[in-house]
């Protein structure tokens, strides 16, 4: 089961940068792949990502930087 | 009465439980490609054509033509060879000893616990209290039944979902409601009448 906390997060994220429903799917894999590659977050000892921390790599994701 | 429905038509917000059992029964047929992790320890299972990731940003990862993710449901897959059920969520009351041990995400995606290749051959949906569960079984003999968690009042995150080659996107839960909807539509106004 996903932390579901977590997975609203994404959504509320995807929804305020106007992503369609296959973008928000591929932004979560994105994050997960960030972590995967040692660029963590610091919202716990998991290395998930702050509001502030997603809000900053949708806008890398999306090319909005 | 027979009936047919249209894959490629979207369809608004139902409790229609036979008319959900035929969306998902596009699943049945299809070869597994890959599990994958998405943030949230969501369990995301990849069917049918591999196709590149639309962002650049992950050009280096492929996908499923058909993915499924199970969202906010409570899982348990059977592999046939290792005789192996991986708990998807094991309480943390229970400690690791003989013969349950602990699995990371990455472990997970790279075990092979359902053979790459391995058709789906039976899709179901389960309804019960809290909403919708699904049921597969795989002809390498693998099977997975995802149950929901109890939803709390006004709670917005699906139980399960499946992404279609048609950009349509089965939405599944909370509760028992479903939706069968333009997945490339920005999320806020996603149209969802039929």
């Amino acid at each position: 089961m996903g932390r579901k906390q977590d997975i609203r997060e994404i959504d509320q994220i995807a929804k305020q940068f106007g992503m369609d429903e296959e973008t928000r799917k591929e932004f979560g894999d994105y994050i997960e792949d960030c972590k995967h590659s040692g660029e963590r977050g610091t919202k716990n000892a998991r290395g998930d990502f702050t509001w502030s921390e997603l809000e900053h790599r949708a806008r890398e994701f999306l090319g909005l930087n | 009465m027979l009936g047919t429905i249209d894959l490629r038509e979207i369809h608004s917000a139902s409790s229609e439980t036979e008319v959900l059992l035929a969306y998902f029964q596009q699943l049945v047929g299809q070869p597994f490609l890959l599990c994958r992790v998405s943030y949230g320890d969501e369990l995301s299972l990849h069917f049918g054509e591999p196709r590149p990731y639309r962002s650049p940003k992950l050009k280096h990862l492929v996908k499923g033509s058909y993915i499924l993710g199970l969202r906010a449901s409570r899982w348990h897959l059977r592999s046939e060879s290792p005789p192996i059920v991986v708990i998807g969520s094991l309480p943390d009351s229970v400690q690791p000893n003989g013969s349950i041990r602990t699995l990371t995400n990455r472990e997970l995606e790279q075990a092979n616990y359902i053979q790459r290749g391995a058709l789906v051959m039976t899709a179901n949906v389960i309804p019960n209290g809290s909403g919708y569960g699904l049921s597969l079984e795989f002809s390498d003999g693998a099977s997975l039944i995802a149950v929901p968690e109890r939803a709390d009042p006004g709670e917005t995150v699906a139980d399960w979902e499946l992404f279609t080659p048609y950009s349509r996107l089965l939405r599944v839960g909370p509760g028992l409601t479903w939706e069968y909807i333009d997945s490339r539509k920005p999320i806020e106004s996603a149209e969802t009448g039929a």
